[in-house]
Parts: C-alpha cells; structure tokens; sequence
C-alpha cells in the first residue's frame, strides 16, 4: 500500500500534461504521446546531449569504472610502475576541481628525442595556485629516457624541460630541420618551445622564436601548411581565463546555468566564459616564427573552445589540412588551397557536428584510414551523454557520421572521451581504435548517474567491414584499469612491433598499456627522413604500403589524439604477410617515391629521394 | 497553505476591490469626513492597515451608518490580521446594505481565513449567484470547497472561474490542483477497489516511467498487460520505457505486439519504425512509416526518420523528399533542424553544391535563432538567480588566489 502511495504521489506530481488520448483507438485507457520516447534538453556544464540512463554492471558498479569479465584475451597490460613511470605524477589545482583550469589535464608525447632508436615520453604536468604565485615549487614535466630494458629514467631536470608552468599540450617536431625532434609545450601562460641541442639537453627559444603567447593553449599541431619544406606551428585557445578571478557561478560573469550538470552545482565552463584566440604561425626559417593566424583566417573569431589540434591531408591533394576539435561548439576543418591559404570547409564538410547537426564537446582527434581505402577518417571523443563521433571519409574531405553504423557510438556514451588514435594493435592490417576516458567533474563519483570520474579505456577492434568490436575488460589487464584519462600517446616504445599506449591522468601516475596480445603477425615500421624539400622529420608523409592485397595508408603526424603526439614512425600490421609488395611515399615537397620490401618485422629507415 | 493562498493575492484584492467599489460612489458626507475616508484608502493603498482602521473607525463615528465605511473598516481590519472584528464590519456593512457589491465575497474570503469554511462556502455560494461573472468569486469558492476535500465542486467552480478570466495565474493554479486531487482520488479508489486489477498496474507504470524508474515501470506494464493482453495502448506505453531505458530489443516487441492489438495506431507505427531507422535497420523500418502516414498524414516527424531510413537504403531522391516534408512548420522545431541537416549532407554527397549550401544555410539560420533563445532563456534564468542569495563561498581548501 505505502508503496502505491508513493508511486501515485509521484505521478500527479509529474503531471502527465504532455499525454493525450488516442484518436486511433476506441479505448480510453491507455496514454499515447506523439513523440517518440528520447528526450531534447542537454545535461549542462560541458556536457552536449541529453541525459542518459545510467548503465551499471552486475555488482552495481557505474559500466565507465566496471564491466569487467575474468576471463578473455590479455591484450594490453599497465606496466607503469615496472617501467618506472609511477614515479611521476600529474598535478593540477585541487582534487575538489573547483574551476575548469583544473580539469582538462594533460598530454603526452612521444618521442626519440636522443636519436638512439628508442621512443622516449614527455609527460606535461599542471600546476597548483600556490606555484603559480611562487608560494610553493611547481610540479614538473617527466622526460623519460629509454633504457632500452623496458625501463624508463625521467631525465627532464637534466634535460632543462620540466616546464614548470600550469602544462596542457605538448607536440612534438624538427622546425629548424636539423634531424633531431624539438618540443612545444602549451601552457596556461607563456608557452615553451624546446629546441634540442643535440647533447641530450634543450633550450626554450619560444619567445625569442615569437610562439611563447601568454594565453591559455592547449592543443598544437606541426605542419608544413605552405610546402615551403619548414614545419609551421598552430596552437589552439581554450578560455580567455583570469586566475585571479576564476569564474563563479551566479557571479555577474558566468551564470548558475554554466555552472551545473544535470542540475548539481560544478566547476564553471567552458559554456557563458570567452573562448581564447588559436594562433598560426609560420616558420621563417630563420629560428623565428610569424603569426599567420588572422591573415589566413584561423584565429578563432567565433571564440570557440579549442583543445585538439592536427595537420592533416584529408582530401588527398598531398598538402596538410587543418583540424581543430572545439569543446562544446563545432569544430573546425580548413582545408590547405595549396597557396599557403584555407578554405573555412568546417560546416560544409560535415565535420563541425555531429551526424544529427549537433556540436558536441570535442575533446581529442584519432585520423587514420580504418577502412583501407586510402581515405583519412576521424574519430572525435566527446563528452558523457554524447557517443564519440567516427566521420568517415568519402576522400575528398566530406564526412559522414557513421558511428552507429561503426558501432563505436553506444558503448561510447556513458563515458569522457579525451584521448584516442587508430592502433593496429593485432598487427592484421586494419586500423583499430583505442580511447582513453575520464571525467572531468568529481562530483559524479557520488550522484549515481552510471559513470564515475575515473573510467577505463575502450579498445574497438576493426571487423574489417566498417564495424568493430568492444574488446572485453578483463579483469587485471590493460583495459580494465580505471583512472582519470586525459592525453594518450600511440607508439612502439619498446622497438617490437606492437603499439603501446601513454596515457597521462590528471592528478594521478601515468599509465603505459604495454602491447602483449599473443598474436604472431607480421609487420612493418618506416622511419622517414625528410630530403630537402620536405620537413626532415617528414612530417605530412603518406605512406601506402600493399601487402597480401590490402592496400594500407599511414601517415606521420605531429599532434592530434588529446593534446598529445604520437610515434612518427609509420606502423603497419601486415598479418600473415611475410613481403611487402610495394611501399609508396608521398613525400611533403610532392615527390612521390615506390619500392618493394622482402623482409618484414623490422624498422626501416627511408631517406627522401634515396629510394629506400 | 491557507496563509500562502491568501497572502499576496488577497491583499492586493482587498486594495483593488477597495478602491474600485468605493472611490466613485459619491458618498453624502460633509467635507471633514469625506477626506477621512479618503485618508483611509490612501493608507489601504499604501499597506498601512492600521492606519487605515484608525481612519476609518474615525469616519464611523463621523458616519455611524454608512456600509461603504464598515466595508472598508472590514478591509482595512482583515488586512491588519484582526479577521474576527473584520468579519463584524462586514456583517454590519451588510446589514445596512444587503445588495453592496463584494461584501459577501470579502465575508468569504474573512471566514475562510478563520477556517469558518461552511460559513466561507455560504457567503461564497450567494456572492456567485448574485455576480454570476465575478471571477474572484468562483475562485475563492473553489478554493474554500478545495478546503472542504469538495475535489469535484472545486474542479466546477475553477473551471468557471478559468472560463471567465483565463489568464490569471492564481486561478489557473488552483484549478490544476483540484483536478489533481480528482486524479488522486480516482486513482486511490481504483487501488482500494481492486489492487491488482491491471488499470491499477498501469497507473502505477506510468508512475514509475514518470519518475525515470524505468526497469519498475516495465514490470509493472508487463503485469497490466497480462491481466488485459489486448487491451489497446498497453505495449506501446511498454515499448516507450523499453526505448527510455535503452532495451530497444523490448521496444521492438512491445510496439510490434501494439500493433497487433492495435493495427490503426499510427503513432505505434511509428514509433517502431523510428525505433528500427534508428537501430539501423531501415529496411524494417522505412514500411512502417509509410503506413504510420497513410493512417496520418499530420505525423510530421515520421517524414525525418522516413528520410533516414531512405538515406540509409541509398533512396536519396525519396529521402530528400521525405526530408523536406519534415521541414514542414507543423513538426517539431528539433527535427525541422535536423532535416535541414540530412538535406545538406545528402546534397553534399549527390555532389548538388548549390543545394546543400541552401540547405546548410537554412539549418544554420534555424539552428541560430534555436541557439540564441536558449542563450535568452539562460540568461534570463541567471538574471531571476542572481536576486537570489549568493551561492556558498569556495571552501577553503581549493587554494584558489
């Protein structure tokens, strides 16, 4: 009875005002609406979609921090701590996150920044306000070196990279073309460029080099957008942000309504705050840089909160286009004329929203050719509430949403994408896709809205027919380890032919997803040098390499995922493939390059216009 | 709740009707205590009620027989929270003048603040039978009858007094809550009668869907449904919580099942057919919606998923037909947007530049105008909070600077 009680209560308090009686029925007993059942308003705070229904596992836990089977195939495995890596540890304000400037995290690079043939990682770490007003000693950068045993030793106080300033984004690439990889860090605040010295040490040249800013940036993409053969630098704005008057709520600033999800009071933003200027710049060549960006049309006059950035050819014409994921407005996509100036093609192309028209709140980019026909796809993460979005490439840059039909986008959907890139991570020849999550309000951890702050990554393998497949979290591996993802990084760091993945967690240790599936195929990794007409370090290469009749693409990119970088070398699976029938390079300066490889399972180096 | 009722409405009332009825009756008084009783109305109006009883009770002794100076010591007196001595100047005021128009309401109004409730309803009933077009007066019987648990009397004198001044809040509210209890008695005397009859496993599906209970909702829709299999409207509410609660496998039964039981019910076609668009089976889901708009052609939005189910199946010309039906005004504002968006995609893809530019265009021109009311409503929103207190202040463990 008291059960009923409360149930009809509730039912006259909900006042079912929207129902009407069927005309098609004689009875008068049942409700029909007209709309279908889905419900219209977004969640608030950062979040672009409706609610949705919170989703647990047996034991009750949210499906972002459980779902684990005990059983299943070992593919990933967190060797951080074995490898040394949990020595370090991402700060950034307080674990309460009171305002947004606390919440985005940080990224990762990864790269051979000794030129031994070894990648190495470049955590960026955040801040605490009492470092930024010199009250206490800042949290620092990790550099670490590669020992080549599996382990890692952080050298970045000897390296002079430790940063030292609120960090976000780090992208790695050789500017001055001199062969060995420099760094660009992006901080809330000046900026760093690292230029390398060749002797294990770097030296910040950014404000002499005129890329230093002073603004808040996150996302940084190199690319040679002109074909002059220089690497040009882009840094996407997030806020327009005052520390020393953080947003609050009900302020004359910043409204409640930007400062709630799903009715709880949160952080601020980035909804109601000013977005921040992205900056172009072009590489004189000369150790200094110009800032292009209002020239050329992409300084961000809309103010939309940019965070991932990348250059990338996505209509084929062999010059570096320009993406830019926005949180929680639409996205940018220009497209490189081939003059040295772009065309705006952010909404005709279909990549500024989502399949429905709706922007969603951007977070990292994943590019890669996942159905192997030559043709660049993009896979955005995305806030909870909202899936993330896989905008697939007809090649001549107009996309179309087809993460139903991928069947990325419902597993998708109760989790914070930040994080994500194409992966072979079965070496079969078909691209798969890795997303590391978290959210960014720790307030959900007690709401009992199906997702919690700390989640686990989600591993999509490729079927091979525009679909994948959620691999399980078994209990114990890689994916199922649970921690507040921000930046990943995708390379082979232990020279072995599988991808492994760096994931930097806000206010947490890294995590390293060491690659141990048991599979035996065969594969292939190209390091690229740059000839000179080209960037040295070859960034904007398309490689295809056929082998066993699939014809793959790969491409070395600087930037992308979530303010991250990822391994220049050009991976390829190769399955059971033992030769490889031709590789074609489409190098930076338009050379086009083909040759035939009969050993497989190595790394091989190819030098511009020296054929192999 | 009596207090709440009666506080800003009835002051406000009290003032209004005090001055509307009183001021231009030209009143046979001298001069002295004509501008006494103005003193009076002045201060009535201004919210000085003792004031006004003192300038009133002063007229009085100027004017020992005058109703308009007991009926508006009545006002003056209820407003200064002595109800009991209000409720004698008003008797008095009647007695001296038994057709003075509002003095029985006001009587009412005194009565009901004193939980004199049959007497409020007396002097209620009479005020409405005398001034038939007296809004106020329904309301105030409706409310006093709403105090005597009088649901459906209640219901029929709001519902007058809705019809007599449709736009007034207070009535319209009082009037929501009458036939709220109607609802709640019915449904308590449905429980009372037969607990476990299906109509009351409906009732409380509805109530738990209502409160996102999703997964009690569905069992308590499946035990309906068992006690009338047939019954039309069952399996489509049913396949409404499934869809809710993402068991879209469910969804697809419970409307396939309605339309069994129901085969003119065009809206379950069309929910099941959107339901498959949506899951990508548009083969299954694209006859559906044709049939959901044959049954009725006014469905609107079924044009949308029609177009995506067509899309889908490479029907690009049916599809962008389908589409630009779903532009139509009559659909809802959501779908209109995002039909513009199919269209352009699709002439984007049909390599027709110059009408996915028209189409992208229109799509951000809605989408703009959508975007920018939200934004109004958001700001003004935060302009109605910000008269609030201020939220709590950053512990201090944020550190902040």
């Amino acid at each position: 009875m008291s059960r009923a009680a409360v149930l009809l209560i509730s039912l006259l308090l909900a006042a079912t005002s929207s129902a009407q009686v069927s005309s098609a029925s004689e009875s008068t007993s049942s409700i029909k609406t007209q709309g279908i059942p889905q419900q219209e308003s977004h969640s608030g705070g950062m979040a672009a979609g409706p609610p949705q229904r919170a989703e647990y596992d047996s034991e009750h836990r949210p499906i972002t921090a459980g779902g684990f089977v005990k059983t299943g195939p070992t593919i990933f495995m967190d060797v951080a701590e074995k490898a040394g890596l949990t020595t370090w540890h991402h700060t950034a304000g307080t674990p309460e996150k009171h305002f947004i400037l606390e919440a985005k995290g940080a990224g990762v690079a990864l790269l051979d920044y000794d030129n031994d043939g070894w990648l190495d990682i470049y955590l960026v770490n955040g801040s605490t306000y009492d470092a930024l007003s010199g009250k206490a000693t800042p949290p620092h950068a990790a550099l670490f070196h590669n020992n080549h045993d599996g382990t890692f030793t952080d050298v970045a106080a000897k390296a002079g990279v430790t940063n030292d300033r609120w960090g976000f984004g780090v992208v790695v690439g050789d500017y001055d073309n001199d062969g060995w990889p420099d760094l660009y860090v992006t901080n809330y605040g000046k900026n760093r460029l690292y230029h390398n010295n060749h002797d294990g040490t770097f030296t910040d040249v950014a404000e002499k080099a005129g890329v230093a800013l002073g603004t808040w940036s996150t996302g940084a993409t190199f690319g040679d957008y002109d074909g002059d053969g220089r690497l040009d630098l882009f840094v996407a704005g997030y806020l327009h942000y005052d520390v020393n008057d953080p947003p609050v709520a009900g302020s004359k600033a910043v409204s409640y309504s930007s400062c709630q999800f799903r009715g709880a009071p949160v952080m601020c933003g980035p909804h109601g705050l000013q977005g921040e200027l992205h900056h172009l710049f072009h590489n004189n060549g000369d150790g200094t840089f110009t800032d292009v960006s209002e020239k050329l049309g992409v300084g961000n006059p809309d103010r939309y909160y940019g965070l991932g950035a990348l250059f990338v050819d996505v209509n084929n014409d062999g010059k570096p286009d320009l993406l830019v994921a926005n949180d929680s407005t639409p996205n940018y996509l220009y497209i490189n004329k081939g003059n040295g100036t772009f065309d705006n093609q952010s909404y005709a192309s279909g990549y500024a929203f989502n399949g429905d028209g709706r922007e969603v709140a951007n977070m990292g980019i994943a590019a890669g050719d996942y159905e192997n026909n030559g043709h660049m796809d993009l896979v955005n993460t995305t806030f909870s509430d909202d899936y993330d979005v896989v905008f697939k490439n007809d090649g001549t840059a107009n996309f179309t949403d087809v993460s139903y039909k991928a069947e990325i986008a419902a597993p998708t959907i109760p989790f914070v994408g930040f994080g994500d890139g194409f992966l072979d991570y079965d070496n079969d020849g078909w691209k798969d896709l890795l997303i590391a999550n978290g959210h960014v309000y720790p307030e959900v951890d007690s709401k009992g809205w199906g997702t919690s702050y700390a989640e686990r990554p989600l591993l999509f393998h490729n079927l091979k027919n525009g679909k994948f497949e959620l691999m399980p979290a078994v209990e114990g591996t890689g994916l199922a380890v649970v921690t507040p993802a921000r930046g990943a990084a995708f390379g082979d760091l232990f020279n072995d032919g599988k991808i492994d993945v760096v994931i930097n967690n806000v206010d947490h240790v890294p995590v390293l997803l060491r690659n141990v599936n048991p599979d035996h195929h065969h594969w292939l990794e190209l390091k690229l040098v740059g000839g000179a007409k080209s960037p040295r370090d070859a960034v904007g290469a398309t490689v295809y390499l056929t082998a066993d009749g699939i014809r793959q693409r790969g491409d070395v990119l600087s930037g992308g995922s979530y303010l991250s970088s990822n391994d220049f070398r050009v991976h390829f699976g190769l399955g059971d493939a033992t030769t490889v029938d031709t590789v074609e390079i489409h190098w930076p300066s338009g050379t086009v390059e083909q040759f035939k490889v009969t050993a497989v399972d190595r790394i091989l180096t190819v030098e511009e216009g020296k054929g192999k | 709740m009596l207090g709440v009722v009666f506080g800003t409405f009835s002051r406000l009332l009290t003032i209004a009707l005090a001055v509307t009825l009183f001021c231009p009756l030209g009143i046979a008084q001298d001069g002295d205590s004509n501008s006494v009783f103005e003193r009076g109305n002045t201060a009535l109006r201004k919210g000085d009620a003792t004031e006004a009883v003192r300038d009133f009770q002063q007229f009085l002794k100027m004017e020992p027989n005058s109703a308009e100076g007991y009926f508006n010591l009545g006002l003056a007196l209820q407003s200064d929270g002595q109800l009991n001595e209000a409720l004698t100047a008003l008797h008095k005021a009647a007695s001296l003048r038994s057709d003075m128009r509002g003095v029985r309401l006001f009587t009412g109004i005194v009565n009901y603040k004193l939980n004199h409730l049959s007497a409020a309803h007396d002097e209620l009933a009479r005020e409405v039978r005398l001034e038939p077009k007296n809004a106020a007066g329904w309301m105030w019987l409706g409310i006093t009858e709403l105090a005597e648990n009088q649901a459906d009397a209640a219901a029929a004198a709001l519902d007058k007094a809705v019809a007599l001044d449709p736009n007034n809040l207070d009535i319209l509210y009082h009037r929501g809550r009458a036939h709220l209890l109607i609802s709640k008695e019915s449904y308590s005397a449905m429980f009372k009668l037969s607990p476990d009859s299906w109509r009351v496993h409906e009732v409380l599906a509805q109530a738990d869907a209502q409160a996102f209970r999703e997964d009690d909702a569905i069992a308590e829709f499946k035990l309906a449904i068992r006690g009338a299999p047939h019954e039309p409207g069952l399996n489509e509410e049913l396949g409404d919580v499934c869809w809710t609660a993402g068991k879209l496998h469910e969804a697809d039964d419970a409307y396939t099942q309605e339309i069994k039981n129901d085969p003119a019910n065009a809206i379950a076609l069309y929910k099941l057919g959107s339901l498959r668009v949506t899951r990508d089976d548009a083969a299954n889901g694209v006859p559906l919606l044709q049939r959901a708009l044959a049954l009725d052609p006014t469905i609107s939005d079924a044009n949308y998923y029609l177009g995506k189910g067509e899309a889908a199946l490479g029907k690009d010309e049916q599809a962008i037909e389908h589409f630009r039906l779903a532009t139509n005004p009559q659909g809802t504002e959501e779908l209109r947007i995002m039909s513009w968006y199919q269209l352009a995609t699709l002439y984007r893809n049909l390599h027709r530049s110059q009408e996915a530019g028209e189409a992208l265009a229109s799509f951000r021109k809605m989408k703009a105008a959508r975007d920018q009311r939200q934004e109004n409503k958001f700001q003004e929103q935060g302009r109605r909070r910000d008269q609030l207190p201020r939220q709590e202040p950053i512990p201090a463990t944020a550190e902040a600077p």
